[in-house]
């Protein structure tokens, strides 16, 4: 896939995403898809791997009873072919608490058909465990 | 992390990540060394109570100590890159990483996400990330409680 029309996939996404728009998000996401967000399940049921678009959107949905997405703001792309890798600034609020929980993530996406086949998403994940309990983890 | 200049050459950024893996892969870390800029921002993200090699580093001198503690507590038993993408200036991936700790004998298998942007043939600004939780948990040899 040319450099182009993945970039603009990639801001059709981000986009959808940031506008809870699950539609237009899904319809980007291929049926087959493999999926990791890389975090502790125990605190974060919706992270680990998820296969097909029904487990993702399902996954996301079980993040939005949660969270709030203030703002997903990536200032990083870099494509290639059907590749695309980003950091992005992602600002929670937590549902139950009020807590709001910033951190930075990275992306890697892969495409087929146009749509995202493969995600693969990185946190530091023990500082974003210790704000969502909203205190430092006995180690 | 500045944006990438798509207007440069991809092929350098992919060779100096490259050679920074197989450098990673055999230990050298003076050819990692010689790999990076003199005022390199090196951020890897993770928590440095646990991990005091982590946070950020500016200089080469800074990144060479970080890497060096490091060596002193772990040996990589493997370091392979997958999801290679390069743009211009800057290339991303994801590595597969087995490190021994040596004072436990402790394998630790992770993931590293790394994004590295390329100057004259040398990275000036690298960024990594860990699933810190689960690398902290494999270092202590315990779950955490949470």
């Amino acid at each position: 896939m040319a450099e182009s029309g993945t970039r603009d996939i990639v801001q059709a996404l981000y986009d959808a995403y940031v506008r809870r728009d699950f539609n237009s998000f899904g319809a980007l996401l291929h049926d087959d898809i493999d999926w990791i967000i890389y975090g502790p399940m125990t605190v974060f049921p919706f992270a680990g791997l998820r296969r097909g678009r029904p487990a993702v959107l399902q996954a996301l949905a079980g993040m939005a009873l949660s969270y709030s997405l203030d703002s997903y703001i990536p200032d990083f792309v870099i494509v290639e072919g059907d590749r695309a890798a980003i950091m992005a600034d992602l600002s929670l609020t937590q549902y139950a608490t009020g807590r709001i929980m910033r951190f930075r993530v990275a992306n890697f996406l892969r495409f087929e058909d146009g749509r995202v086949i493969e995600f693969r998403e990185f946190a530091d994940s023990f500082d974003v465990v210790e704000q969502a309990l909203g205190r430092v983890v006995d180690l | 992390m500045r944006p990438a200049n798509t207007a440069a050459n991809s092929d350098g950024a992919r060779a100096v990540v490259l050679e920074i893996q197989d450098a990673f892969r055999k230990g050298d870390y003076a050819r990692i060394a010689a790999r990076y800029h003199d005022d390199i921002d090196w951020l890897f993200h993770g928590p440095t109570s646990v991990f005091p090699q982590v946070g950020r580093r500016h200089g080469e001198v800074a990144v060479f100590k970080a890497l060096a503690a490091l060596n002193e507590l772990y040996r990589f038993e493997r370091y392979e890159t997958d999801h290679l993408i390069a743009e211009g200036d800057c290339a991303a991936g994801i590595a597969d990483v087995t490190l021994v700790q040596q004072a436990s004998g402790r394998t630790i298998q992770c993931r590293i996400a790394n994004f590295q942007r390329v100057k004259d043939g040398l990275v000036v600004e690298y960024r990594g990330f860990i699933d810190s939780f689960d690398a902290v948990e494999q270092v202590i040899g315990h779950e955490l409680n949470v």
